[in-house]
């Protein structure tokens, strides 16, 4: 089994998993900018940004400035949301262990001869991915405050 | 090396020129837009890789360039409903007369085909 197809069991599973991660969201105690949001408004990017990562991984790419843009946007629109910085950092942390967890379970159950090397290579990419968005999230949440004085998205 | 009120009217300049070609998706004047979206990718990415390899902060925040899927991010720019169509229009646009997404086609050196009133320039 090839990151192309670690990429396939995310991908296949994709609405699952974001429905899942948003129940996951709800229910968690500590992240309280979810609140005033719809459904939508949480899931917002979510899938594209999976969509993201898949083709990352099926090309056997480094995550960079030239293929995160969609992480890029989730950041900044939790941060036009108005969303707590530690709460992004929650809901990624999340979104990270959800995706680990599905991954290790899809490999577990189907038994699939997944090379070490080639598991080590998509979590490596994975927390990379999702550590980035974080750096840049960091980056627009602690040095552009009063940059934007546009209403809050909801 | 560049200052950091230099950058931040780079960046503001990169915001402004973005709000531009946006309000043309939201209009649907699609004609060679994603020529001039491709020329703004190249400076959204001197912009991030600036702040990334720099001591530059981002005291002015870019745009994301990419806008799949961004109904929240749209209408806080002040797009309404139609627009927001039009702009994804956009998206189906380029696939439909370039052959390939959009993100895949700002980051592509391959030459872009001219696309007049939602189809391929026809070139004979």
């Amino acid at each position: 089994m090839t990151q192309a197809d670690i990429a396939h069991l995310i991908e296949t599973h994709r609405d699952e998993l974001v429905q899942c991660w948003v129940q996951t969201v709800r229910a968690d105690q500590s992240i309280q900018s979810d609140a005033d949001l719809s459904e939508g408004g949480l899931i917002d990017h979510v899938p594209v940004l999976l969509d993201e990562v898949c083709a990352i991984l099926r090309a056997g790419e480094q995550p960079g400035i030239y293929n995160m843009h969609e992480a890029r946007v989730h950041a900044y629109t939790r941060f036009r949301q108005g969303y707590r910085a530690r709460d992004l950092v929650r809901e990624v942390a999340l979104l990270r262990l959800l995706l680990i967890n599905h991954i290790n379970s899809a490999l577990t159950a189907e038994l699939a001869g997944v090379a070490l090397q080639e598991y080590f290579a998509v979590m490596h990419s994975l927390n990379l991915y999702l550590d980035e968005e974080l750096r840049y999230a960091v980056a627009i949440f602690t040095e552009g405050i009063g940059a934007l004085p546009q209403p809050a998205l909801v | 090396m560049i200052s950091q009120g230099d950058f931040d009217k780079f960046v503001t300049s990169y915001n402004t020129d973005y709000y531009y070609l946006l309000t043309r998706a939201a209009s649907g004047s699609y004609d060679c837009l994603i020529s001039s979206f491709r020329v703004l990718n190249d400076l959204y990415e001197v912009v991030i890789k600036l702040h990334d390899a720099t001591h530059l902060d981002f005291k002015v925040v870019p745009y994301p360039l990419t806008f799949r899927a961004s109904d929240a991010f749209l209408a806080g720019l002040g797009f309404n409903t139609n627009q927001i169509a039009n702009i994804y229009g956009f998206l189906e646009h380029v696939k439909r007369t370039q052959g390939q997404e959009f993100e895949q086609c700002i980051e592509t050196t391959e030459p872009l085909k001219c696309a007049v009133a939602g189809f391929p320039h026809d070139t004979s």
